[in-house]
């Protein structure tokens, strides 16, 4: 229904931010609970909430409603096929904060510097797939 | 919560809305409907507009009564059980102001929200709803282009309620279908203004004192004053607003499915067959019993969806689980209904007949039932 995408830009938003769920909870007046429900898509977000979070987080509203396929997304940079979507739902759920680092490493770069790690992890590919034969 | 009594208000309230539902709306009911979608009469919507009950939710600095989402459907309710069209027509009225009550500027809600308070009828109609985007409302193709400051509209809505008729539409656009979520864009549009017109009149199965319409927005110039909320924010917005008319939209069916119910019970006891009333046929004794337990199982849940919304608590759940409730037994009731009352219900002028059309678009409008099931799956 789109929340579950709005969550994991609100958890990606959070975690480049440097707040812990509970110190973002506190700061915006819930629970930890509602926060990692917020982000889990599992309780709606609405729009006064949001607003609050993302003037604390500093993005624009818009930033939580992008429409990103952060599982693919990933996959694809590996060169991997396509998750199916109810696949997708629980490989998503799965992704260690350290991908999600790079990810967010990857989109505060300039163009120039994401071509170059595009073109980092295709030459490490190569090199990993010539090694395992 | 766990006090169901109502306030001295409300009663009083309560009382002075069931003798406007019962005297004035009822009895035109069946005209409406035979009148048809083509031809709006502003009668019923003026009886209300006269004690300010078209628009209850309207907030008391700008004219309203500032009614609280409970004490709304409990109008509701009996509106419904007087005429669902009515009901309807007040829903969409409620539904429209709403992006507006949550998230206008100061000046859209002193120009828009007093209009629906006013003495003088004034309707308003919410256009989200395309040939190709129903469910699906992110994929709306409804384009909103800026240029030097302005912005163009161009597009087609479906489905609009009070179309034609209102006297502000709130629409949503999207300044670029390929942005999904993050691009929809709402507006508030008075009519006249150039560029938007009414389009095909839909002449539908029940509910047909309300019309509703396409509407054709053909490069519609608006500046940014008529904007409604902050950048980006239009897809929360509605979302908010349709969680809020969810429960209000219960309460619509809970009011109809009473009606059947209340029809189809002093049908039973009037009606004698064997040498006795049909009541005494357990079959249709037992019939009534599970509706009117399914009846205050909705009402509950429509109760506790509005408390939820009043409280600024999580509704999202309950608001989906009241209108599923409500539009369900809607349809139970009514079909329940004429078969207790057999052939006579099925003849025109029959109440029954018509609870029967007004009820079977319960389950589609305001997010179909299956859609109500995904929100609530969602959040399992």
């Amino acid at each position: 229904m789109g929340y579950k995408s709005i969550g994991r830009q609100l958890q990606l938003a959070r975690e480049q931010a440097g707040y812990s769920q509970e110190q973002l909870a506190a700061k915006i007046g819930c629970s930890q609970s509602t926060l990692s429900n917020y982000e889990k898509g599992r309780r709606r977000i609405y729009l006064a909430q949001l607003e609050k979070i993302a003037e604390i987080l500093n993005k624009p509203v818009q930033f939580f409603l992008q429409p990103i396929d952060h599982e693919n997304a990933v996959r694809q940079e590996v060169c991997l096929p396509a998750a199916a979507p109810s696949e997708a739902t629980a490989a998503v759920q799965d992704i260690k904060s350290r991908e999600q680092n790079l990810l967010a490493l990857f989109q505060s770069l300039s163009p120039e510097g994401q071509q170059l790690i595009m073109d980092f992890a295709l030459w490490l590919k190569k090199r990993e797939v010539g090694e395992n034969g | 919560m766990a006090d169901f009594n109502l306030s001295p208000e409300q009663e009083q309230l309560l009382e002075e809305f069931r003798d406007i539902a019962l005297h004035k709306i009822a009895p035109m009911a069946a005209e409406l409907d035979e009148a048809g979608d083509g031809r709006f009469d502003f009668g019923p919507v003026r009886v209300l507009a006269e004690h300010n009950f078209l628009t209850p939710t309207i907030p008391c600095e700008y004219g309203g009564r500032g009614l609280d989402y409970f004490t709304t459907s409990l109008l509701l309710e009996e509106l419904a059980a007087a005429c669902a069209g009515v009901a309807t027509v007040v829903t969409a009225n409620i539904h429209a102001a709403s992006p507006i009550v949550l998230a206008g500027t100061g000046q859209q809600k002193k120009t828009y929200l007093p209009l629906l308070a006013s003495r003088k009828a004034h309707l308003a109609a919410l256009a989200l709803t395309e040939p190709e985007a129903g469910s699906d409302i992110a994929s709306i193709s409804t384009l909103a282009v800026k240029n030097n400051g302005f912005w163009n509209i161009s597009g087609t809505k479906e489905f609009v309620i009070n179309g034609g008729v209102a006297s502000f539409t709130t629409l949503f656009a999207t300044t670029g279908p390929d942005k999904k979520r993050s691009g929809m864009i709402a507006f508030v549009l008075p009519a006249g203004i150039p560029g938007l017109k009414e389009g095909a009149v839909r002449h539908k199965l029940g509910i047909r004192y309300v019309r509703t319409t396409q509407l054709v927005l053909d490069r519609v110039h608006v500046p940014d004053e008529m904007v409604i909320g902050s950048q980006g924010s239009a897809y929360l917005l509605l979302m908010q607003t349709f969680d809020r008319g969810r429960a209000l939209a219960g309460a619509v069916g809970v009011g109809l499915a009473r009606a059947a119910y209340e029809f189809a019970l002093e049908f039973s006891k009037k009606r004698h067959q064997f040498g006795r009333p049909v009541f005494d046929q357990q079959a249709v004794a037992f019939n009534l019993a599970d509706l009117l337990v399914k009846i205050e199982a909705a009402r509950l849940l429509v109760w506790k969806a509005c408390w939820l919304i009043d409280n600024d608590l999580d509704y999202t759940m309950l608001s989906s689980m009241a209108k599923l409730a409500g539009s369900s037994v809607a349809q139970e009731a009514a079909a329940a209904a004429m078969d207790i009352c057999g052939g006579r219900g099925y003849l025109k002028g029959c109440p029954v007949e018509k609870y029967l059309r007004d009820a079977r678009v319960m389950s589609l409008i305001e997010g179909t039932n299956n859609i109500q099931k995904a929100v609530i799956a969602s959040q399992l």
